[in-house]
């Protein structure tokens, strides 16, 4: 018994791909339409150091380590997952 | 005993031997049981009959690899070599098969596939790749490679109404020849260079020269073939299409042992074969006297970094993996260009906590596919937590470990890896690595929240899920956790197997 078949993946049989032009601009292509998810994993990352950063200096200033640097970890946390949650969810599916 | 042959040769050969055997047994077996028929009690028994076989195959030969650790020595006439190093990669083999055969009951039943030829083929490939391990000489790694290589081409296909699976096979088949015959040329170049086909021969031989175009030509076309085994960019274009269209245990493993079992053959070659290879006239690449180490370097780079950014679009869950694993071959060859001896240290290390991960994600999606689903597209996770919350959190823990996030056993191997090449003074390398560890993130994530986040209309699931399958995930997520949190042991496993390789091979690496 024949399992369910898809459609073929389109991963690079369009007619203007052939030959090395053609695979340089399905490379392109690709990191074109990868943008918004890296961009999302960039801002996980810059936000958790960033905002983890923000939170260990607040601590030197205001002597009341570790816990500003903690709430600066899960703030950054918090709004990388929400933007990385974001970009998944949306259009970017 | 045959001229030539001795006791200890035997003696050694026997976790080799054991596998080669019960395969054959399976072999007869399958043939011995009932046919499959439409789920009656015999043929779940002869099912049974024939997971134990194989299991208790690759057990026996674990058994019979206890012998061999500790000791550092070669048999056969300098053919294979008895050290650290083979012990470490043969228990890799042998686990991941276990885990391999333990994934693929439920699956062979619902594909309507047949199984003793599975189970023998599995056992085939696991041989291969333990000469693979061991081996000293050009010939004998040939062999060890093709044997896996076969047994694998035939698993890929082996699903054989499904289209996707027989065109990953001929994919992998073609692709696979081809290189071949490159990695075989380079060989045989090398041969005609030196004399010899015994690697540490081959060292000695090659000591003090100057290298020259000859060996730069062998050098390339034996990177080109072994590049294509390990999956690196640009050799990596068979990847996607081969895991995505193979049935999903042989992609796990193909994943892990293949890619394990070439990184073995990558390191003894180039380590064993080539320690102080340098070309003259072409002068300092970064710094350092240009070697295999700058190809290497080349390829790290090329490999993460495309590796992850391909994966960050892929809407199934099977190409988004490989390409995946061809960016943490990326990352493992970090640990190749730096060399004896915390490279590769963090090289097995790493192959090692990335069996787990990778077993464990595959399981996973063994465990999607169902009568009427294919289910190794993204949307087919969705809800996961809602109704097996248990292996969407199995699947959290992988996916963080691939990602490398603390504390699992992932980011272990990250650390290890980026904080050798710093040591090493390889910055630049390291800093790529992490920033493709970034960027990977996101796709990795992406699993996450479709398990949790996203809400699906459709029906409740009901997977296939057997207790075997339930084991693997549970051992794989287990070995991901602890070896994230209590890494002492497998950090001294992995530095005494490097300290083994070399051991006889120049200190006068560049």
């Amino acid at each position: 018994m024949a399992p369910p078949e898809r459609p073929q993946q389109d991963d690079g049989e369009r007619p203007d791909s052939d030959g090395l032009l053609g695979q340089a601009t399905e490379f392109q292509r690709n990191l074109r339409s990868s943008a918004p998810y890296a961009a999302a994993s960039y801002t996980l990352i810059g936000g958790i150091v960033v905002l983890g950063g923000l939170g260990y200096f607040a601590d030197g200033w205001f002597d009341t380590s570790p816990w500003l640097l903690l709430l600066g970890l899960l703030m950054g946390i918090l709004v990388g997952f929400y933007e990385l949650i974001r970009v998944v969810w949306g259009p970017g599916r | 005993m045959p001229p030539g042959f001795t006791a200890a040769d035997f003696y050694y050969l026997l976790p080799e031997l054991t596998v080669i055997t019960g395969a054959l047994l399976v072999l007869v077996a399958d043939v011995m049981l009932p046919r499959r028929a439409a789920a009656t009690a015999a043929d779940s028994a002869a099912d049974r009959i024939l997971l134990s076989l194989s299991l208790a195959t690759v057990c026996a030969a674990g058994a019979a690899l206890a012998p061999a650790v500790g000791r550092n020595m070669t048999i056969a006439k300098d053919l294979l070599a008895v050290d650290g190093f083979a012990v470490f990669f043969k228990a890799l083999f042998l686990g991941s098969a276990a885990i391999t055969i333990l994934m693929s009951p439920a699956y062979l039943r619902t594909e309507g596939a047949p199984r003793g030829e599975y189970y023998f083929l599995v056992l085939c490939a696991t041989s291969g790749m333990m000469f693979l391990a061991s081996a000293l000489d050009l010939i004998t790694i040939f062999i060890g490679l093709e044997t896996m290589a076969i047994s694998f081409y035939v698993l890929a296909g082996y699903i054989r109404p499904s289209r996707r699976s027989n065109e990953a096979a001929v994919k992998y088949f073609v692709l696979g020849a081809f290189s071949l015959g490159i990695l075989l040329y380079g060989m045989s170049l090398l041969y005609g260079l030196t004399g010899t086909t015994q690697l540490r021969s081959i060292a000695t031989a090659l000591a003090g020269t100057g290298g020259g175009p000859m060996l730069l030509l062998a050098v390339i076309l034996l990177v080109a073939g072994l590049g294509f085994k390990i999956a690196a960019v640009p050799f990596h274009m068979w990847a996607p299409d081969v895991y995505e269209g193979a049935p999903t245990p042989i992609t796990a493993f193909l994943s892990v042992g293949s890619k394990a079992a070439s990184f073995a053959m990558l390191l003894r070659i180039f380590i064993e074969g080539l320690p102080a290879f340098q070309v003259e006239g072409l002068g300092i690449l970064f710094g350092r006297p240009f070697g295999w180490r700058a190809l290497f370097y080349v390829l790290a780079i090329l490999t993460m970094t495309v590796g992850n950014i391909a994966a960050l679009t892929q809407g199934n869950i099977k190409r988004m993996l490989a390409y995946s694993s061809v960016a943490h071959a990326g990352y493992v060859l970090i640990g190749v260009v730096v060399g004896l001896p915390r490279g590769v240290e963090a090289a097995l290390l790493y192959l090692f906590v990335y069996a787990f991960m990778q077993l464990g994600a595959f399981a996973v999606v063994v465990m999607l596919r169902r009568k009427d689903v294919i289910g190794d597209e993204l949307k087919d996770l969705t809800g996961l937590a809602a109704t097996h919350p248990g292996a969407a959190i199995a699947m959290l823990i992988f996916m963080l470990s691939l990602g490398g996030i603390p504390p699992t056993a992932g980011f272990m191997g990250k650390l290890w890896i980026f904080g050798s090449a710093v040591e090493a003074g390889y910055i630049g390398l390291a800093v790529i690595g992490v920033l493709n560890s970034a960027l990977s993130l996101y796709y990795y994530v992406r699993v996450v929240v479709f398990m949790w986040v996203a809400r699906d209309e459709t029906a409740p699931q009901t997977l296939a899920i057997s207790p075997a399958l339930v084991a693997v995930i549970v051992v794989s997520a287990a070995g991901t956790l602890v070896f994230g949190l209590y890494p002492g042991p497998v950090f001294e496993l992995a530095a005494a197997s490097a300290a083994s390789l070399g051991r006889a091979a120049f200190s006068g690496i560049p």
